[in-house]
């Protein structure tokens, strides 16, 4: 149900569809109504945003159901922010379809010109609102390289990060055969605090085991992807045991995942962060 | 709310190394012991993790 992989779910997919439909026939008979007297035309505005706020709801619901499902679950964090595009897609519709409605009303006479001008502008609003929306990237927030993954013992390293202990040798030997390692490196204090929520790391490797597939079953822990934090750098080290076994698709696939609006953090836009920022001098 | 990182049971080849109220598997071998770690970590989906190499924990995460 990832809103990426739409096109394979023709159920969802309409229900949107008619959804946004809705959205916009609202929208587009808002300002007649408002000009004609009918002042109740608000009641229905409001009722809008209510219905709006349930698909939120609904889309919260149904992902949070397929959770227990899920090999590499998405998390609180991420069900949340799909959840919220989903609601503000249903204003973007709605909205342009305010401005189209307005704009020809605006010019009755001259229909042909207010037709093409309400045309234009209800594109560049699609464009510049789903620009908007689209948000950031992990790439935008990090370097992402390749790491070699070793042993130390039982512990599992992705380069210099610890990432768990493995018991069994054979399960070991499983993970350095088949698994992919990288580390993700923050550019700034930002950043970094963005990339320690457990919230993100797990989005991160939700998207991955999509994109990339992974080598587990529902009772394999051993094999269980994990991003931990070196506390010293700031950086995330990861480990993933893939289907295709990609370099390049690895570090394309988690730049490319991204940056969940809710856990999104900027402490240097605080006085105390700045100085702490400051001191560390490392970030600048 | 569900326990997180609940040590399920023990598996080892020194008795003398672990004691209490947990399910304890005393195996003959090393071999057998990492057999049996395999085993009940698909049975009981917990992963194995080493507290030195004579002794197995099976931890619920």
């Amino acid at each position: 149900m990832d809103y990426r992989q739409y096109p394979s779910y023709p159920q969802g997919y309409l229900t949107h569809l008619f959804l946004g439909f809705i959205a916009a026939a609202i929208g587009a008979v808002a300002f007649p109504a408002l000009l004609s007297r009918h002042y109740e035309a608000v009641t229905f505005l409001v009722l809008a945003a209510t219905q709006f706020r349930d698909i939120r709801t609904l889309e919260r619901d149904s992902l949070l159901a397929l959770e227990e499902t899920e090999l590499v679950p998405r998390g609180a964090a991420y069900i949340e922010g799909i959840a919220k595009v989903f609601e503000a897609r249903n204003y973007v519709a709605m909205f342009t379809a305010l401005w189209t409605g307005g704009v020809l009303l605006l010019f009755p006479g001259r229909l042909r010109w207010g037709f093409l001008l309400a045309l234009a502008g209800a594109g560049a609003l699609v464009l510049l609102l789903e620009r908007l929306m689209s948000g950031r990237r992990v790439g935008d927030y990090a370097t992402v390289r390749k790491a070699p993954l070793h042993f130390a013992g039982p512990f599992l390293y992705a380069g210099e990060v610890q990432l768990m202990n493995v018991g069994r040798p054979e399960a070991r030997q499983a993970i350095l055969d088949y698994g992919l390692g990288a580390i993700i490196t923050p550019v700034d204090l930002n950043a970094r605090a963005t990339l320690a929520s457990p919230g993100q790391r797990q989005a991160i490797l939700h998207d991955l085991s999509a994109i990339l597939g992974i080598r587990r079953d529902v009772d394999e822990a051993e094999f269980t992807p994990m991003a931990r934090l070196n506390h010293e750098t700031g950086e995330v080290g990861l480990v993933i045991l893939p289907v295709k076994r990609d370099e390049a698709a690895l570090v394309e696939a988690i730049a490319r995942v991204p940056v969940i609006e809710s856990v999104k953090r900027k402490p240097t836009a605080a006085a105390a962060g700045r100085r702490a920022s400051d001191a560390g001098g490392e970030w600048g | 709310m569900d326990i997180e990182g609940q040590l399920l049971a023990v598996v080892t080849v020194n008795e003398r190394k672990v004691i209490g109220d947990i399910p304890i598997f005393l195996a003959g071998s090393e071999e057998e012991m990492n057999r049996w770690a395999l085993i009940l970590s698909r049975t009981t989906r917990a992963m194995v993790h080493e507290l030195d190499s004579e002794v197995l924990l099976l931890v619920k995460h």
